[in-house]
């Protein structure tokens, strides 16, 4: 149980880098958008995932975890929204 | 939760002092704000292991969303010349601040072994004060003096921070279908997380301040995305700010006059006193908050 | 050493960051993040002495909730004075 919790966690932190480098290396705000939405969603899924496996581990029960999937679907939203956002603004500086 | 070193914490306190460095030096507004944010998020972590998940909660909600809010709104503006300061005074500043730190840290050295006795206290009387969580009971009942100065001055906040906008801003923004989706999706979750941190506040971490800023939040959503009747302007925006400080001080005249002393809570009205007023201070709070971000919001005007 | 002393050390520290950053500092936004950051250290030094005893002491606890949320009226407030401040200042300099 612990191996997986931390490959899973492994997986989601390896993915929040690639997100990151992405964000600090490609040229302009669309490519630096699809980056940062994709490689850091995965990644917290990953990390959440790890996060349920360490607490149904520990005997907690089911509510505990839908509120880890919920994290992760609010951040999902909170990321679409954000990109969306920032990628249709008007250009005024 | 055990209190010994680990890798993790060492990492966590560098990256809130470098964190905290980087915001203050870096030159570009833009960066200061980023790193801020930064800031903030690691001081939740931190709040967190030093065994305060109230606190935790409120500086992620706070700290994050609603200054966030409030210093990205801020970056629209533009920046102005700033002279530059003179070597002596920068010489003086820094002198004057590590000498400071040395008396600070020698003060803090010199802190006597925790006595227990206020935890003790606590817990002593927690049985008829109307909450069984110790921060909450603490907030509410045996310190609720305290919290009735602190709405005092977030009402007085909010209508300084009227009094500088232009009170007039606007009262429904147009927007298009997206954010109207937006609402949809997000309100409801908002408005559940605020009751659900205001009532469970009593039992575990959460309480008024928290659930005031969910609401807080919800309502700039709410107008952000074009939802009408939102912008909290006009009379009743300004009642609902003054709900809570008159609410409270009715409760207070109501002990002192016809109850046992000035704001002492009788055991068997305390806990559903401490809830009312809660919620009260929750919505003057999430009204006032809203307030202060959207008063002053940058180009008021359509929303994409 | 504990997480508390570690913290004990790196409250002051960011506080004197903080307040000689608020102080050197010219550009107004850039203040207000300053007197955030050394706020943020205050509460650290209050969460550490609440932190020592077995059970977290509620007290200091109650009082950094209270802090928190006077700040982010406070910031509110000092944001919108700044950009007025900065519009004046514009203005007067015939930008």
């Amino acid at each position: 149980m612990i191996v997986l919790m931390t490959l899973l966690l492994g997986v989601g932190a390896l993915f929040m880098i690639a997100g990151t480098v992405g964000l600090l290396r490609f040229p302009d705000l669309p490519t630096r958008l699809h980056a940062v939405a994709k490689a850091d969603n995965l990644g917290l899924g990953f990390i959440i995932l790890g996060l349920i496996v360490h607490t149904v581990s520990n005997g907690v029960g089911a509510g505990v975890v839908a509120k880890l999937l919920l994290i992760w679907i609010l951040a999902l939203i909170g990321t679409a929204v954000n990109s969306h956002l920032l990628a249709t603004r008007e250009d005024d500086g | 939760m055990s209190l010994e070193i680990g890798v993790f914490d060492g990492l966590l306190l560098a990256g809130v002092v470098l964190s905290a460095v980087v915001a203050v030096l870096v030159p570009r507004r833009t960066s200061a704000v980023a790193v801020f944010l930064v800031f903030g998020l690691l001081l939740a972590l931190l709040w967190a292991r030093l065994d305060a998940p109230d606190i935790a909660l409120a500086e992620a909600v706070l700290g994050g969303g609603v200054t966030g809010a409030l210093l990205v709104d801020a970056l629209a503006s533009k920046q102005a010349e700033v002279p530059r300061r003179r070597s002596w005074a920068l010489a003086t500043g820094i002198i004057a601040g590590i000498i400071a730190f040395l008396g600070m840290g020698w003060v803090v050295s010199r802190l006597s072994e925790p006595s227990g006795q206020l935890p003790l206290l606590v817990d002593d009387h927690i049985g008829g004060s109307g909450a069984e969580h110790p921060v909450t009971a603490v907030l509410l009942n045996f310190r609720s003096f305290d919290t009735l100065l602190e709405i005092a001055v977030v009402m007085t906040a909010v209508f300084a921070a009227t009094a500088v906008s232009d009170r007039s801003w606007t009262r429904t923004l147009s927007a298009s279908g997206e954010l109207r989706i937006i609402a949809v999706v997000l309100l409801p979750v908002v408005s559940l997380l605020a009751v659900w941190m205001l009532v469970a506040g009593t039992t575990r971490p959460g309480g008024a301040f928290q659930a005031g800023a969910m609401v807080g939040a919800g309502l700039v959503i709410a107008h952000l995305t074009g939802t009408r009747r939102t912008s909290t302007r006009g009379p009743w925006g300004d009642a609902l700010i003054v709900l809570g400080l008159v609410v409270f001080i009715l409760l207070a005249f109501s002990t002192a006059v016809g109850g046992a002393g000035w704001l002492v809570l009788g055991e068997s009205w305390a806990s559903t006193a401490i809830l009312a007023v809660e919620a009260v201070l929750a919505v003057s709070i999430g009204v006032g908050l809203a307030r202060i971000f959207l008063a002053n919001r940058r180009e008021p005007g359509e929303a994409r | 050493m504990t997480v508390v002393d570690l913290a004990l050390i790196a409250g002051p520290a960011i506080v004197v960051i903080g307040l000689v950053g608020h102080l050197l500092v010219g550009d107004l936004l850039r203040r207000i993040v300053a007197l955030n950051v050394a706020s943020g250290g205050v509460m650290m030094v209050l969460l550490a002495i609440a932190a020592r005893g077995e059970a977290p002491d509620p007290v200091p606890q109650a009082l950094v909730l209270t802090g928190i949320v006077i700040m982010a009226a406070v910031t509110g407030v000092a944001l919108a004075l700044a950009r007025r401040v900065d519009a004046v200042t514009d203005e007067s300099e015939g930008r």
